[in-house]
């Protein structure tokens, strides 16, 4: 046994066409490197992607979230508080310090309040 | 290749050289070569194996430690490939035909050559057809490569006392086998 394997070890096998196999392994790599992507481009689009994921998440999470709150306002506000907010309005109407816009709603509102005061009245 | 100019031919196919990795190329085609056809019994088996080998290299490149020697781990690389294709089950279920075996003969530029390297597959086949996967493996770099044990441990990963036991398993497969003949 050991002298055929001795044999079997000493008779390499000869590849005959050496060449030709080099330049097939040598076209192949070429293709292979061709196709390579720049490493900066995969890392780039890595980034943005799971940049672009979190953005959406975000947005989403914003929606509920504020959808959800007008939900409670929408059921936490009785007719006391809105006489409440008029009341404020009124007092706020006077103080130099309240914003335009705040001012011009209230001054809406205490026409509203007054509509209504003359349409009972005619109704009178 | 004295080991300067090899890590020399590394380092510039590190940064996709194509004519240094055809030197590297070149001078271990053959090496790898021997591998596969002792390992696959087959030649067009072991050219597809070489091919595969070097792409892996040249993919792998720069996984590749300076610290370890070469050949060893282009070894390892083509170990790897021919162990895959040993278990397959299309490669098991492939038999080399007497037809097939004249075909490739005769379309081979060196005939003489080329009925050496058929006959020597069939003996071998021969020889171990009964082993298993890892034990045909262990059985060709250590018996017919004449690879010392510590490089086989670095090749395929077994641990010494594995292979060693696979080795004793293989030697009395054969030597049952050549008793029959």
């Amino acid at each position: 046994m050991d002298i055929l394997l001795n044999k079997l070890s000493k008779t390499t096998p000869v590849l005959t066409d050496a060449e030709m196999l080099t330049e097939i392994i040598m076209q192949k790599i070429q293709k292979k490197t061709n196709h390579r992507k720049p490493i900066a481009l995969i890392w780039i689009r890595t980034v943005t992607g799971t940049a672009a994921v979190l953005l959406i998440g975000l947005f989403l999470f914003q929606q509920y979230g504020s959808e959800k709150t007008a939900i409670t306002t929408k059921h936490t506000s009785p007719p006391e508080i809105r006489i409440n907010i008029d009341s404020v309005c009124l007092n706020n109407i006077h103080s130099p310090s309240s914003g335009l816009m705040a001012l011009y709603m209230c001054h809406l509102q205490q026409n509203s309040i007054k509509n209504k005061q003359f349409k009972t009245i005619d109704q009178q | 290749m004295d080991p300067s100019t090899l890590n020399e031919l590394i380092t510039q196919s590190k940064r996709n050289d194509q004519k240094a990795f055809r030197r590297i190329v070149e001078c271990y085609q053959s090496m790898i070569y021997s591998l596969a056809f002792r390992m696959l019994c087959n030649e067009e088996e072991a050219k597809d194996t070489v091919q595969e080998t070097f792409i892996r290299v040249w993919i792998n490149l720069q996984a590749y430690n300076p610290d370890k020697k070469f050949s060893t781990w282009i070894y390892a690389i083509a170990t790897n490939l021919c162990l895959d294709k040993l278990k397959s089950a299309k490669y098991r279920l492939k038999d080399n035909s007497i037809d097939d075996t004249i075909l490739n003969v005769l379309s081979s530029e060196n005939v003489e050559q080329s009925v050496i390297n058929t006959e020597l597959g069939i003996i071998i086949r021969k020889l171990t057809s009964e082993l298993t996967p890892k034990q045909k493996i262990v059985f060709t770099l250590r018996y017919l490569e004449e690879l010392e044990i510590d490089e086989i441990v670095q090749i395929t990963g077994l641990t010494s006392e594995k292979i060693k036991s696979n080795l004793f398993l293989a030697r009395q497969t054969i030597r049952r086998k050549l008793e029959i003949l």
